[in-house]
């Protein structure tokens, strides 16, 4: 059961396309990818305790933003996933009884050996794994999660393939 | 860290005792009513070989004072109530509370089983949890350690509603380790139910009565612009007129002690039309062992399949219904679909069974089951309209196209 933001909607309505992006949780923090820039609520949007702003609760602390320790466009495919309460393999009645939970394959740009350095000491197996769409200069609370699992699968050469599983 | 949905349910092993007949024997978790047939339902451990303890349930079950009414079998022989002593909250050797059965004698190389009823909605409460939403939620939250936060609220509430309203009675037991998506599927499969996890990782739950809870509670409205139908499918394997139904689980003997296929269940005009249509094996109620229960989900089976449905795939175009999930229903045109009064499918309800996103060209394919149900338009009583038949007063399909 879900619900968009009106801002959100109104705009999805008159045809804008939203970002679609992966945040990987590490023991650090969030790392968020896509397959275009990121900017918007990505960007730090702290502000220093230098006096400036006094603590009246018109700014939060930090919290405009994702906090992403990390963006970058290094999504080559999202792959895809079926969320569905009936596999088509099955008629309905049996499908009842026969559940599924989804999987999803990202598959990253790795040429330059970046993840197969970043994972060495930052793992990524066994972390949380969130697939979200939302415009990025829209509020984080407007971006719409599609899945959210723990990667049970890395494979490393060129591309590094995220396998994340529903749990 | 939280138990996951794929996560294996240990039960407790009766090893946790200082001298169990088996240290590997499981304590069985029991909800409902299992004190149907003429024979034990499930099998108790010896948890206390000194002192010829057993254990009726790895937990606290309803008192006798509030109702639970109790039967032992010794390799399926009805035992005297005198022989022993039941104990509906017993915090045996200080490891918790579970329900016990002390012996006076030793029952050495006996099988010892039960028929009795489960947990209670609290602890010392009078009244026994029926309810499979509540049973999944205590299986959860109190056999694991899981929290509210992990369900999805709205679902979850309208869930245990429709349950209740329905007047259905869920009862069964777990005494083998099991994966917890595979019970909680057994759970509510026995109802019609389905569960699957939202975009967030909440899990919601939904009992389906073929039924549309308000007009407006449709998900979506797909435009025509923005989809396309790219497959409309009828499939004999989905009409079923009469359904075979199993139930009353013995978990003792491995197998289903109770069967309903009464005609009175089935649908004569459907099997005049196509046939008797049965689904390939009998319906399994693993965790339902009450008759009127079991019939009322025969009836909405058969009155949801006795005539052939539409499973239709849709390719939205546009990333505009990401919010559509799973469960939802949704208006779409299927102009080349037409139902039984002979009007095309327009702003027809569909029940979304699965959603497909892609996410690199921004589009989705949506696979939906017809319901019989549709976006309606009143008319004034004005005198613009005769009332020669035409068209209904306020139920009539509202041939918009949006």
């Amino acid at each position: 059961m879900s619900r968009t933001l009106i801002n959100v909607h109104k705009r999805l309505m008159r045809g804008e396309i939203p970002t679609p992006y992966v945040m990987v949780q590490t023991h650090m923090g969030y790392r968020a990818y896509s397959n275009r820039e990121l900017s918007g609520v990505f960007d730090f949007a702290g502000v220093l305790a230098d006096g400036t702003y006094t603590a009246e609760g018109d700014y939060y602390a930090g919290s405009l933003s994702w906090g992403a320790i990390e963006k970058s466009a290094r999504v080559l495919d999202f792959g895809s996933f079926e969320r569905t309460i009936s596999p088509a393999k099955d008629d309905v009645l049996t499908a009842l009884g026969n559940k599924q939970l989804q999987h999803i394959s990202v598959e990253m740009d790795n040429v330059d050996r970046y993840f197969s350095k970043l994972i060495a000491k930052e793992p990524f197996i066994g972390r949380p794994i969130y697939v979200f769409i939302g415009f990025q200069t829209e509020p984080i609370d407007s971006h719409f999660p599609i899945f959210r699992g723990t990667i049970t699968e890395l494979s490393v050469l060129d591309t590094m393939t995220i396998e994340a599983d529903e749990k | 860290m939280t138990t996951k949905l794929t996560d294996t349910h240990y039960l407790k092993r009766a090893g946790r005792y200082a001298a169990p007949l088996n240290s590997a024997d499981r304590l069985p978790v029991v909800y409902g009513d299992l004190t149907d047939g003429t024979l034990g339902v499930w099998v108790l451990p010896e948890i206390d070989t000194v002192n010829f303890v057993y254990a009726f349930a790895g937990h606290e079950v309803l008192s006798v004072a509030n109702g639970n009414t109790i039967a032992i079998y010794e390799n399926d022989l009805l035992l005297d109530p005198a022989m022993y002593t039941f104990n509906e909250a017993n915090d045996y050797e200080g490891l918790g509370v579970i329900a016990t059965i002390d012996f006076s004698t030793p029952k050495t190389g006996s099988i010892i089983t039960a028929r009795g009823m489960g947990k209670p909605t609290i602890s010392g409460g009078a009244t026994l949890m029926e309810n499979i939403i509540d049973i999944i939620y205590d299986l959860m939250t109190v056999e694991n350690d899981w929290t509210a936060a992990n369900f999805e609220a709205s679902a979850k509430a309208r869930a245990s509603q429709l349950f209740t309203a329905q007047s259905y009675k869920a009862a069964g037991a777990i005494v083998e380790d099991a994966v917890l998506w595979d019970i909680v599927t057994d759970m509510l499969s026995s109802f019609l139910g389905s569960a699957w996890l939202d975009g967030n990782g909440k899990l919601v739950l939904d009992i389906d009565t073929n039924t549309i809870a308000y007009e407006y509670g449709q998900n979506a409205i797909f435009s025509r612009s923005d989809t396309e139908l790219t497959e409309a499918i009828q499939r004999l394997a989905n009409i079923i007129n009469q359904c075979p139904c199993n139930y009353s689980y013995n978990y003792a003997a491995g197998e289903f002690r109770k069967q309903t296929n009464d005609t009175a269940h089935a649908d004569a005009i459907s099997q005049g039309i196509y046939g008797v249509r049965k689904p390939n094996t009998p319906y399994q109620f693993y965790w339902c062992r009450d008759l009127t229960s079991v019939q009322k989900v025969q009836d909405l089976i058969v009155a949801k399949f006795k005539d052939p449905l539409y499973e239709i795939t849709i390719m939205d175009a546009t990333p505009k219904h990401y919010d559509v999930d799973v469960g939802a229903i949704i208006i779409f045109s299927a102009e080349s679909l037409y139902g039984k009064d002979g009007n095309p499918l327009r702003n027809h309800f569909w029940r979304v069974l699965s959603v497909q996103p892609d996410l690199s060209s921004m589009t989705a394919k949506i696979r939906a089951l017809q319901t019989d149900y549709y976006l309606t338009a009143g008319y004034l009583a004005d005198g613009t309209y005769l009332a020669d038949g035409s068209i209904f007063a306020g139920a009539n399909r509202d041939m918009t196209i949006f």
